[in-house]
């Protein structure tokens, strides 16, 4: 376990003991040099020469800047779907970031009815703008990829058709009857549901198909996007599509629990 | 203890050791199977810290198996072999029992070990208790780590150090030791250990200077695996609570990316482990480890590199193929 020091301006001095050496900065070499002579238990060949770096090498600036991680190659994106934007009338996002047996789903339909009971509008004129992230994910995949990849377990679904864990996306095309029947994403999808999903946790859904094989990331890329729902659209980010959703007008709903 | 009172005590370990080996729990090796790597593995995490409710997050998250660096054997063999047994969701645990550390003002989790003699008896007594490997922290006296590497080697266990204070990470690697952990702790922290830096900027400037290269492929032919905990550094980073402050800890952090992917580039093997410990500390069962995995990237690996420093790579290391 860290030990950091959290009064430490940068952490770890005094963690090491060494805060008392950094504030002198007299440039001896500290006492604590000499345990590197202490003796190895697989004493080495050759012990590595460790020479100070030289009087030229370039020093670190006291206060260089804060790098930003590089772009990610995964583009480009489908940004269509902001321009189909404009032209619909009520258009709502559901921030869906939590699984939650599909919880997220269910605001949706609420947001249907309660559109279609009360003011009389329905599909085209509105929208439900569904963004899937963080454990989330399992909704945009087919149910081959739910096969293979065991989703049913790592998410604790089970199929009520078998009484086991899910080897099937149980809210695609659910059947009259079944829990999810009224917000499965077919029917939502026919309601005027899109779906979104977040590139980031994309990502670490290919990682986990990755882990433990020698596939390449952009073939296991391939296979999971090719196991997309009808209809699902990745976006750079989701935080970043939500931004640009409401640019457009689009309110914003929390829908993660 | 007398020493046939210890030699008593040493062949009690070893009945219950062979009684564990009966009950199918031995030597990772022993385990081998191409399933068992598939999925994520976090190389650093501290489950007896994090509770029981971490393991279920864990599978939530894709992630099978754990390297735990410090925490109640007892416990963790018990929820090993449930989880084993499917009696219990959660990944497959490999684990190192206690900390082996010095005298702290918390020993939760810790044995004190301060002479070779204890580093001995103590890493004798965990073998006994069926650990993967050895963890040890930075309290721990040279002599007694040096004596712990020795005695682990015996009984054909690795040791994972944060290295102990005072010796910087190449006398560690050409000792034996098998992975060092904390990219802060044991990479950064090893010049001023060796007194060749006074501050960090010396430290950092020294691993990037010509010497520092050379160093970084030394490393590399030791075999020693160095786990970074780039999350844990970045989440300690980002809770500073002055804007001077996480201004220069997200500096060293910038360095400890560069330095991480420069490690990579000389041949060190890398283990993406995310030191979630506490369910206060910010850092959380499978979504760090994604974090971690997503640094490691920035440092520079391709996406298959990183994958496999938090899957194959950790296998590997725990003689789990």
């Amino acid at each position: 376990m860290s030990e950091l020091d959290p009064t430490s301006r940068r952490g770890f001095m005094t963690t090491l003991g060494l805060s008392g050496i950094a504030l002198a900065a007299s440039g001896c070499a500290p006492s604590v040099s000499v345990v590197t002579t202490a003796p190895a238990a697989t004493p080495a060949a050759t012990p590595p020469a460790v020479p100070a770096a030289p009087s030229t090498a370039p020093q670190a600036p006291r206060t260089p800047p804060v790098t930003l991680p590089p772009a990610k190659a995964d583009g480009p994106f489908d940004l269509t779907w902001l321009d189909r934007l404009s032209t619909t009338r009520y258009k709502l996002m559901f921030d869906i970031g939590a699984y939650q047996n599909g919880g997220g789903l269910y605001y949706a339909k609420n947001y249907f009815n309660g559109m279609r009971d009360g003011w009389g509008v329905e599909s085209p004129d509105v929208v439900a703008l569904l963004g899937i992230s963080g454990d989330a994910f399992p909704i945009v995949f087919n149910d081959s990829i739910w096969a293979k990849y065991k989703y049913g377990e790592s998410s604790k679904t089970t199929d009520s058709r078998t009484g086991l864990p899910a080897v099937r996306n149980v809210f695609w095309e659910p059947r009259a009857g079944e829990s999810m029947a009224e917000f499965g994403v077919d029917v939502l999808q026919r309601r005027g549901a899109q779906l979104f999903l977040c590139n980031n946790v994309f990502r670490g859904v290919i990682r986990r198909a990755m882990a433990g094989s020698s596939r390449p990331y952009d073939e296991v890329r391939a296979e999971l996007k090719a196991g997309f729902l009808p209809g699902v659209t990745v976006v750079p980010a989701m935080v970043a599509a939500m931004a640009m959703a409401q640019a457009k007008g689009a309110a914003y709903v929390y829908a993660g629990a | 203890m007398s020493t046939r009172g210890r030699e008593g005590a040493k062949r009690k370990w070893s009945v219950a050791a062979l009684a564990i080996l009966s009950m199918g729990c031995a030597h990772p090796g022993a385990l081998s199977s191409p399933a068992f790597a598939s999925g994520l593995w976090d190389a650093h995490t501290h489950l007896s810290w994090a509770g029981a409710s971490a393991l279920d997050s864990l599978v939530s998250h894709g992630v099978v198996a754990v390297r735990d660096c410090g925490g109640d054997a007892i416990q963790l063999r018990a929820w090993r072999d449930s989880i084993r047994a499917g009696q219990r969701r959660g990944p497959r645990i490999y684990f190192s029992g206690p900390v082996l550390d010095g005298p702290k003002t918390n020993m939760r989790h810790r044995v004190l070990v301060t002479t070779p003699e204890r580093a001995a008896w103590v890493v004798d007594s965990l073998a006994g208790l069926g650990v993967s490997f050895i963890k040890t922290h930075n309290a721990i006296p040279a002599a007694a780590f040096f004596a712990v590497i020795r005695e682990a080697g015996r009984h054909h266990l690795k040791v994972a150090a944060h290295l102990p204070r005072g010796v910087p990470a190449w006398a560690a690697a050409d000792s034996g030791v098998g992975s060092l952990e904390h990219a802060a702790e044991s990479m950064l922290s090893s010049p001023l250990y060796a007194g060749l830096a006074t501050d960090i900027d010396g430290a950092m400037a020294w691993w990037r200077s010509l010497a520092g290269d050379s160093m970084l492929r030394h490393l590399a032919r030791t075999g020693v695996a160095v786990t970074p905990t780039l999350v844990a550094y970045q989440r300690f980073a980002l809770g500073a609570s002055t804007e001077e402050d996480r201004r220069g800890r997200l500096q060293v952090l910038d360095f400890l990316v560069e330095l991480t992917g420069r490690m990579h580039r000389a041949g060190i093997p890398l283990l993406a482990g995310s030191d979630f410990a506490a369910p206060d500390s910010l850092l959380l069962p499978g979504v760090s480890l994604q974090l971690e995995i997503g640094l490691l990237e920035r440092a520079g690996l391709s996406d298959e590199a990183a994958v496999a420093a938090g899957s194959t790579a950790v296998a590997k290391w725990l003689g789990v193929r």
